[in-house]
């Protein structure tokens, strides 16, 4: 049955939006959660499980940090007390809370046991997603390990301090 | 290698010679560019003799064929999957041409003896300017004759911009600029016909063979003609010349105005008129108008100039006007008049700019009104101004009058593709033009020459030292030369416009 | 063993951040000549390697225009080493803070390096995708590295959030292109018929290509990044992007594309109209060197595209051919400027006043690559664009010489303002103490060399176009 995909599809779109008009970072980062969350869903419901859980759990955590990362930015002072308390108020958390209520409520059909998936899918396994990694897209692995290296050791040298007398400082 | 690439080489190993000359030995600079130019100058005149004799007539009736066919081809496939080659070859219009340059160059060098300020550099842009020239009057590959063309254009940005006078940066950018995008539109032309004629080849003469529309060769003609026009100081682009002129210093004036302006009427010749004859048909006239406008503009505005550059800047795109109303009336006389005229102007303007230089290199002013009376201190240089003067007016005796009376005869008898009243009206108001290029040299030159002195320095000038003596007597020789016995330069130009002449009668 | 040159080059990345840290401050140096090293030994790779095969099923091609792209990158990648070299071990006279840390810039560059020959070899949407993130995302890096100027970390922020709008339209393009065909081969794309999917598919590819080749309206951000990045990262941006920019567009328009090419010529003409325009016009004003070749690069995108026009067999080794041309004169011209820049820190045009008197085969070595990119006969640049300016008009495409040849003018009055400068000007009184380095001097005689000869000879043209025309009549569609 389609309508679980449409109707998920429909809650990514509108979240995304939401995403980007936004003026407050902290109300953009929640839509962002209800975004990727559909996403997962989505995926799912097409046959990807496995990505789905990896959706959940890596975005999930990585929204996380940058939710840290961006209350960090955002100079703490005496005014963050008033700031957050304007957080709990209904506007903030209303329109993703309708969205997630949405997204829980074809969750909970399909753990009903619904008929979910989207026609004439086949349900890839995590195992199929390994061995294809590992198989014929070996190369693009690597690939992808190098950029994740190259990444890494200009982060490093992008992120080591330099003291006043132009001495570098290992991290 | 041929001859024809040891024209090319000569200038070019000579330039590297002076490249690789240490800059503390500036006088020899100047010895080994005399020497290189001198064997040029040696070149030219074995190359003369030896397609003279190749081409001698036996009879009337191989006269043409004889003339009108290259000689000392050499083929060389370059980028072949191009249609791009190294070929090289002359006619009679190239031979003049590279006589022209040969005697240019070489009394250039002289004249620029006492270059003293960065004189390596000076000589190596020159002799790198020269070798330009030669590949241009010799290529018969369009690619070949492009990339020549361009090389002959730059160094004068250089040239003008270092060595020159007054606002040398702003005329030598205007100069550069427009010269520049006078070969985009060539450009243009070049790559439609390349693609038009569907033979994949740059070849000059496969291309003759190509059968080009008249709605094409209408378009494309125009661009050629004001392309290469930009160059020969066509009216209304001819505004970078007197700025130029008059900015550039002495050699690089008589180099400029005795022989690149000539390339811009040899590329519209041997491009324009030769492969697009029905374009230059139904264009004749109108560039005739515009040539018109030329030759009376120029010599009109050289009666307004106090400066002796500017004079002769004005002066120059009036004569050069002549070449390109000779090329636009598309007779026999008027061909041969516009290759005759880009002779003698090339010879007289490197004369009268070789001669300006020498005076302000005395008196060091230019300006007409300032001097006076110098002919009793420099006869030599006196006596040279006049008879190059005299030349320019179109004194019968010189060289300047054959060439002129060719081209009034061709515009004045028409061709059978334009209004032979409107030819002949546009004739009669350029040869007005002579008249008042009469006024304004001899005008000018009393002023400068007659007279008593006016001012008392001028009591110490000297007159032309040895070298400025060879480089002014030669330039006259040839000037009373071609006046005196135009038949070999005429039997030369003529046979080889025959093939030109005979694509226009052939369409019609 | 066709993936020889690309493992090689990541070997050598690897070898250079281990080396890095066991070398003491003394034998620095040795991470430079290990990455000129595996730079050299992979060029050499690259030639003998064959000019066709496949390997991982067909993900990984070699073909011909994959092997001179390949070249092209190591090529321009060894002279940015040999360019970088004074800088990073801080051998100028004019010290810069902040710059430093030689192994991990050299490996990152070397990744870039990797990311750029893996790009043309990707017979795959992913692989084609990562790789092309490989070239970008250290070059992110790499343009702010110096950490303690504002402008460049200015640089890297802007070029991250440009690259990464980029690569999003990228990736938006090839997942539309996967859900028409439901395969991940790029040729699989090049049965797809015309639909609004496609279509929209393939305005995102080009927009995000554009962002890479600086093409406009998608060209804004070239100015900061190369303004604020590290004077050997500028040089090796304004070569690599190009590079990498058009060796995508290969993939796109003969590939993924490749039926559609000549149905987009009029859409191509217009970009590189305007790109050209665009950028020469915007060059007029800078006074900033840095930012000047920026614009020189803008403009040169709109010379490249032209060869996709026409007849694709003058088309595509006129492109290569113009390519090399391109990567020898800026290098050389480069050189120079980075030469002037250790020495003195200073980086506007009027700073180069007076150079022909102080530093005359430098300035001659400059003049020569500057009239080289501007198209002046014999240097190669002459010859590159008239192969690129035939293309266009046997198309048709005459108006678009016009255009290109009037631009030619007005590149030509942009590049002789620096001509002037060291020609005609005066001398600076404060110019550069020391004479080039022999890395630099070795960079600017042999690109210059280069530069001179690549267009008289007809060797090397006749070369690339013997290669690609079997590479053509299997790629292009009968």
């Amino acid at each position: 049955m389609n309508a679980v995909f449409y109707i998920a599809a429909a809650v990514a779109a509108v979240s995304t939006i939401m995403v980007v008009s936004r003026s407050n970072a902290v109300y953009s980062l929640l839509y962002l959660i209800v975004s990727l969350l559909s996403v997962a869903l989505i995926f799912f419901v097409l046959g990807a499980p496995f990505i789905a859980a990896l959706e959940v759990i890596i975005y999930a955590g990585a929204i996380m940090v940058l939710f840290v990362f961006t209350i960090m930015m955002l100079n703490l002072g005496p005014q963050t007390a008033e700031q957050e308390r304007k957080w709990l108020s209904g506007r903030a958390w209303a329109g993703p809370s309708i969205l997630v209520a949405i997204l829980m409520a074809e969750m909970l059909y399909v753990l009903w046991g619904g008929d979910h998936q989207v026609e004439g899918r086949h349900i890839v396994e995590p195992k199929e997603v390994s061995v294809a990694l590992y198989g014929p897209y070996v190369m693009i692995v690597e690939l992808s390990s190098m950029l994740l290296l190259g990444g890494l050791v200009a982060a490093y040298h992008l992120g080591r301090r330099v003291h006043g007398d132009g001495k570098e400082q290992q991290p | 290698m041929g001859l024809l690439s040891w024209l090319i080489a000569v200038p070019f190993i000579t330039t590297l010679a002076v490249i690789f000359t240490p800059a503390s030995q500036w006088k020899a600079v100047r010895w080994i560019s005399a020497v290189g130019t001198g064997i040029q100058l040696a070149l030219t005149a074995l190359l003369t003799y030896r397609y003279w004799i190749a081409a001698a007539p036996d009879t009337t009736a191989t006269m043409v064929a004889k003339l009108t066919k290259l000689y000392f081809v050499e083929r060389i496939p370059w980028f072949e999957s191009l249609g791009i080659q190294y070929f090289v070859g002359v006619d009679g219009i190239s031979v003049s041409m590279i006589i022209l340059t040969s005697i240019i160059i070489f009394t250039g060098t002289l004249a620029s003896w006492n270059v003293e300020s960065r004189t390596k550099e000076f000589f190596a842009l020159l002799l790198l300017l020269v070798t330009g020239v030669f590949g241009v009057f010799v290529s018969f590959d369009l690619f070949l004759f492009f990339m020549f063309y361009e090389l002959a254009v730059l160094p004068m940005y250089l040239l003008i911009g270092i060595w020159g006078t007054g606002p040398k940066e702003y005329s030598a950018m205007k100069l550069t600029l427009m010269l520049l995008v006078g070969s985009a539109f060539v450009l243009v032309g070049l790559f439609a016909m390349y693609h038009v004629s569907g033979l994949h080849t740059f070849d000059l003469q496969a291309l003759a063979g190509a059968s080009f529309s008249k709605d094409f060769q209408t378009w494309v003609f125009p661009l050629i003609f004001v392309g290469f026009g930009v160059l020969g100081a066509l009216y209304p682009f001819h505004t970078w010349s007197p700025d130029g002129h008059s900015s550039a210093p002495t050699a690089v004036s008589m180099l400029h105005a005795g022989v690149l302006m000539k390339l811009g009427g040899y590329g519209a010749l041997r491009i324009g008129v030769y492969l697009l004859p029905e374009g230059a048909k139904a264009w004749g006239l109108f560039f005739m108008g515009l040539t018109t406008i030329n030759i009376l503009y120029g010599s009109l505005g050289a009666v307004m100039q106090k400066d002796l550059k500017y004079f002769t800047a004005y002066s120059s795109v009036s004569h050069c006007g002549f070449v390109l109303f000779g090329v636009a009336t598309l007779t026999v006389m008027g061909l041969k008049g516009a290759v005759l005229q880009m002779f003698s102007h090339g010879i007289m303007t490197g004369l009268f700019f070789g001669l300006i230089g020498m005076v302000y290199g005395r008196t060091h002013t230019r300006l007409i009104p300032d001097m006076g009376g110098l002919a009793k201190v420099m006869p030599w240089l006196a006596t040279s101004f006049y008879i190059a003067g005299l030349a320019s007016l179109g004194l019968p005796g010189l060289a300047g009058f054959v060439a002129e009376t060719h081209v009034f005869l061709g515009g004045f008898f028409g061709n059978p593709w334009s209004n032979p009243t409107a030819t002949g009206v546009l004739t009669i108001l350029a040869t007005m033009s002579i008249v008042v290029t009469a006024v304004y040299v001899l005008r000018g030159l009393a002023t400068v020459f007659q007279g008593p002195i006016t001012v008392a320095e001028y009591e110490t000038l000297t007159d032309a030292t040895l070298p400025e003596k060879i480089a002014t007597g030669m330039l006259i020789a040839t000037l009373v030369f071609v006046g005196v016995v135009p038949q070999y330069f005429i039997t030369l130009i003529e046979a080889s416009v025959m093939p030109m002449i005979n694509r226009l009668s052939m369409g019609s | 063993m066709l993936m020889l040159p690309e493992i090689i080059v990541v070997v050598t990345a690897m070898a250079v951040l281990v080396a890095d840290l066991f070398l003491t401050e003394r034998l620095r140096m040795g991470v430079t000549w290990l990455s000129l090293a595996g730079l050299a030994v992979a060029a050499g790779a690259v030639f003998a390697t064959p000019m066709n095969g496949s390997m991982f099923g067909g993900q990984f091609v070699v073909d011909a225009v994959g092997w001179w792209f390949k070249l092209f990158f190591v090529i321009s990648g060894f002279f940015t080493v040999l360019l970088s070299m004074d800088l990073l071990h801080g051998r100028t006279t004019c010290r810069m803070r902040g710059i430093g840390s030689p192994g991990e810039y050299y490996t990152v560059l070397l990744f870039t390096i990797s990311g750029m020959m893996y790009l043309v070899s990707a017979r795959d949407m992913v692989l084609l995708y990562v790789s092309l993130e490989l070239a970008t995302i250290p070059l992110f890096a790499l343009a702010a590295w110096r950490r303690e100027d504002i402008r460049s970390g200015e640089a890297g922020l802007k070029y991250v959030i440009v690259g990464a709008l980029a690569s999003a339209f990228i990736l938006y393009g090839l997942g539309l292109i996967y859900g028409l065909t439901g395969q991940i081969s790029l040729d699989a794309a090049r049965v797809l018929k015309g639909s609004p999917a496609f279509w929209f598919a393939a305005a995102m590819l080009t927009a995000g290509i554009g962002f890479k080749l600086t093409l406009v309206p998608f060209h804004l951000w070239a100015a900061d990044v190369f303004e604020g990045a590290p004077m050997p990262i500028t040089a090796y941006l304004s070569v690599a992007s190009k590079g990498t920019g058009l060796a995508f567009m290969f993939q796109l328009f003969f590939r993924m594309m490749g039926g559609w090419v000549h149905d987009w010529a009029l859409m191509i003409a217009l970009f590189a109209a305007v790109t050209m325009t665009l950028g020469n016009c915007v060059a007029i004003v800078q006074h900033n060197i840095k930012r000047f070749m920026a614009f020189s690069a803008i403009s040169h995108a709109g010379v490249f595209i032209m060869g996709f026009l026409g007849p694709h067999d003058y088309g595509v080794p006129a492109m290569l051919f113009y390519l090399l041309a391109y990567i020898a004169s800026t290098l050389a011209l480069f050189a120079g400027i980075v030469w002037y820049s250790n020495e003195t820190g200073r980086e506007t045009i009027r700073d180069y006043r007076g150079l022909s008197r102080t530093n005359p085969l430098m300035a001659l070595a400059m003049m020569l690559a500057l009239f080289s990119l501007a198209g002046i006969p014999p240097l190669s640049g002459f010859v590159g664009k008239f192969f690129l300016f035939s293309v266009a008009a046997g198309a048709g495409f005459h108006w678009l010489v016009g255009i290109a040849a009037v631009n030619s003018t007005i590149a030509l009055y942009n590049y002789l303002r620096i001509v002037r400068e060291m020609y005609i000007e005066p001398v600076h009184e404060d110019g550069p103490a020391a004479p080039a380095s022999w890395s630099l001097s070795i960079t600017t005689a042999v690109l210059t060399t280069a530069l001179v000869l690549l267009g008289i000879i007809p060797f090397f043209y006749n070369a690339i176009n013997g290669s690609t025309i079997a590479w053509l009549s299997a790629v292009l569609p009968h």
